[in-house]
């Protein structure tokens, strides 16, 4: 079956699973900014929680089914329709052949999450059909979806109708509270950032986001020697501002690691939106590996096996 | 883990291992990601510390051996002028010095299997452009102190640019798609 992109919005893109296990030459994860809501979506149409779905930035957003399929909608809540009826995110719809879906903005969040029964095809590029836009890789050729746009899914036997557990319908609003945990380039400078308040600005992508506030002045280690860096880190580049990273992240950076944020709260980051405030709360590393483990489990309660 | 020698050697034996979800190399460092929900952050630090010790004469490997065409014609390599006049040379003798130096892929980083050659003799100057490109074309090669960088597709950049090679860097089809891996030997000829 097909679904033909009407509205692609300011930015929609391919993603499933991470391309994991190639940032030694130089290959980011990519995959879905917000992982859990993406798995959620699949669960909730009876896919494995990383098929390659559609990652939709901030409405609007539709498209047009060119046969029956089982959808789902989740991340950042938006007005919605179907063939100009109200329809609820976290549950699973049933669509037909010209049947019309409408996102809005959404009024707290960044992304929303659509996945179809079977999921959508992608371009494979090691392993996974992530879009990768800066290299043209993998998704729908290696870019943004288009209005126009005719994208296939795999079939798939029509799943049960169901509903996400309240408990996993993660609120979003204005502010985020993120555990995180030092970075290789903490100093003791570094101890204010556990309780200043930062606001992301409008240098937001799936690359990074940057944030505005009081961060340390760290002089001594401004020029660094590249080093492996991943998703969570947040770098100080010489102008002062901290950069947050998600993950089309490059593999390597050389500005100041001052902290990463924990993989248990890493999803949260693709919900960021330029003028949101952000606090950081401070986690040893083996509190954040037993956050990660709580985390995990309360997902794996309903989705057998996840993974953050 | 800072190692400033045998980082590759590192690399792969943390590699081979398949412990590890990542191994990157940096400029001074070898980097992991793992699970800390499958392997707590102590154990984890052990295992690497012990890997570290273990396995890397294991892994030493002859390093493969590439040469590389390069064109030097003003389209192919637009800041060679510039780069030559910073160091009171022609772009002849910069070609030159850089013929001669011993050329080998130190890391991948910044962008996908952009390749750092190390190597580089030290006299030669150079810095970073002061207005990146939105677009290099794959295969362009870039001159900073010390280092050569090579573009394996098409990219943004901030790298002079003093050739380009026509060789094939990138197969999408192919399980490692870069032909140029940490450790390579990298001998470049002008054309």
């Amino acid at each position: 079956m097909t679904l033909r992109i009407m509205n692609a919005g300011p930015q929609a893109t391919l993603q499933g699973n991470q391309r994991a296990g190639y940032r030694y030459s130089g290959i980011p994860s990519s995959g879905p900014a917000d992982p859990v809501s993406h798995a959620i979506a699949n669960h909730l149409v009876g896919n494995h929680a990383s098929t390659t779905g559609i990652e939709i930035t901030y409405g609007p957003f539709s498209v047009e089914f060119q046969a029956s399929a089982a959808i789902a909608l989740t991340g950042a809540v938006a007005p919605t329709s179907l063939n100009g009826r109200v329809v609820s995110f976290h549950e699973t719809l049933f669509v037909k052949q010209g049947d019309f879906l409408e996102v809005g903005r959404p009024d707290h969040g960044l992304r929303t999450y659509l996945a179809i029964s079977g999921g959508v095809v992608g371009d494979e590029f090691l392993g996974s059909e992530s879009t990768y836009i800066p290299a043209g890789l993998g998704g729908f050729d290696g870019r943004a979806l288009r209005s126009g746009d005719v994208v296939e899914t795999s079939p798939r036997t029509k799943p049960r109708r169901e509903t996400t557990p309240e408990t996993l319908q993660f609120p979003l609003g204005n502010s985020f509270a993120l555990r995180a945990s030092e970075g290789p380039d903490y100093t003791g400078d570094c101890t204010h950032l556990w309780t200043e308040q930062y606001k992301a600005t409008r240098r937001a992508s799936r690359i990074g986001i940057e944030l505005d506030g009081a961060f340390p002045k760290i002089h001594s280690i401004a020029n660094l020697p590249s080093a492996g860096i991943f998703p969570g880190a947040l770098q100080l580049p010489p102008q002062g501002r901290g950069f947050l990273l998600l993950p089309d992240c490059q593999t390597t950076g050389g500005y100041p690691h001052i902290l990463q944020v924990n993989r248990s709260d890493r999803h949260l980051l693709g919900q960021i939106r330029p003028g949101d405030s952000i606090l950081f709360l401070h986690r040893t590393r083996e509190q954040a590996a037993d956050d990660l483990i709580k985390k995990q489990k309360l997902i794996a309660s309903w989705i057998g096996g996840f993974r953050v | 883990m800072r190692a400033t020698e045998d980082r590759q050697a590192i690399a792969r034996a943390l590699h081979g291992s398949r412990i590890w979800d990542e191994v990157v190399i940096g400029r001074e460092s070898v980097t992991v990601q793992f699970d800390p929900s499958a392997r707590g952050p102590a154990k984890a630090l052990a295992m690497l510390k012990q890997a570290a010790m273990d396995d890397i004469n294991a892994a030493v490997v002859d390093a493969p051996n590439l040469k590389l065409l390069v064109r030097s014609d003003e389209a192919n390599a637009p800041d060679l002028a510039d780069c030559a006049a910073a160091n009171n040379c022609s772009s002849n003798e910069f070609l030159n010095i850089l013929a001669r130096s011993n050329l080998s892929v130190d890391m991948l980083g910044f962008a996908p299997g952009f390749a750092y050659l190390s190597g580089v003799d030290p006299n030669l100057l150079g810095g970073r452009l002061d207005h990146p490109r939105q677009r290099v074309k794959a295969g362009s090669i870039g001159f900073i102190k010390g280092y050569l960088g090579i573009y394996a597709l098409d990219g943004p950049g901030g790298w002079p640019i003093i050739g380009r090679t026509d060789a094939m860097l990138f197969d999408k089809t192919a399980r490692d798609p870069f032909v140029l891996s940490p450790g390579a030997e990298v001998q470049i000829e002008w054309v």
